[in-house]
């Protein structure tokens, strides 16, 4: 091989590896969700088994554990679940094996939250939101 | 010439290696850190100084649409990750959780704990400190 020939061919590959290296080193483009959870996932007819007057802990073994507690402007206790599920389009500024530096451009949350209020031990009530996602204003 | 193939290799199997996969942890707190374990320490007719020796000085005081004096203790936060495979970053999937806790005291007009209202987040928060709600 020619030197020449060599120098040509080098010279592709290196602009090959740069057309590769630089987009993934510098900007990336990715869509996928992020998910708000407790600390186990249930679906929404496991809320069923949840009557007034069932104890704080089979509401528990029914849903899991809890994402929050505490007690509202009210005065109640409150057990508070969260299974939400947020669509996402993300444009990362560089990647890494140990990171992805970006900026997430949120989308549609689907999914719901459940308050399950607590009087003496007991289930007294179940509040429950669902979100349904966005529809685009001009369809 | 040996040594220019040599990173142009280089340089391909770091790419490779960088956009084959990635994943992200981050923490991220608003507030001031307290103790949250005493939170439900916090009873009406205390007096603000028996507030002050549980939770030690709020994060932020103020007075409520009803005229009524409060402190605000915060320590929210979101742990997240993230993780991304394929050239590109092509897809990714990421998952958060709210942890940490805040509370508002709300004073009356004696200047003694008239309600309080408090939010502790995070599984693990309800397996040490929860249970028993309203008992």
């Amino acid at each position: 091989m020619s030197a020449r020939a060599c120098t040509a061919r080098s010279r592709v590959a290196f602009c090959i590896a740069l057309f590769v290296a630089l987009p993934s080193a510098g900007c990336a483009v990715g869509g996928g969700t992020i998910r708000i959870a407790a600390d186990r996932s249930f679906e929404p007819q496991a809320l069923e088994q949840v009557a007034p007057g069932m104890p704080e802990a089979a509401v528990v073994a029914a849903l899991g554990l809890p994402a929050s507690f505490g007690v509202d402007d009210r005065g109640r206790h409150y057990l508070q679940y969260n299974q939400l599920r947020i669509g996402a389009q993300m444009i990362a500024g560089g990647t890494g094996v140990i990171g992805v530096n970006g900026t997430f451009a949120l989308g549609s949350t689907t999914g719901f939250d459940v308050r399950v209020f607590i009087e003496e031990g007991r289930v007294a009530r179940v509040a429950q939101r669902t979100f349904h996602a966005a529809e685009r204003a001009d369809r | 010439m040996k040594a220019r193939l040599r990173l142009i290799r280089a340089t391909l199997m770091l790419t490779m290696v960088t956009s084959g996969c990635a994943v992200h942890r981050t923490s991220v707190y608003d507030g001031r850190e307290f103790p949250l374990e005493r939170i439900q320490q916090i009873s009406a007719r205390m007096d603000a100084d028996a507030v002050r020796k549980r939770l030690g000085s709020p994060y932020a005081t103020g007075v409520d649409a009803d005229g009524r004096r409060y402190w605000e203790y915060r320590y929210r936060g979101q742990q997240s990750t993230s993780a991304g495979g394929g050239l590109l970053l092509a897809g990714f999937v990421a998952s958060q959780a709210s942890v940490g806790g805040e509370v508002r005291v709300v004073f009356d007009a004696t200047d003694r704990v008239g309600q309080v209202i408090w939010e502790i987040a995070g599984a693990d928060a309800y397996r040490v400190l929860g249970g028993g709600g309203g008992e």
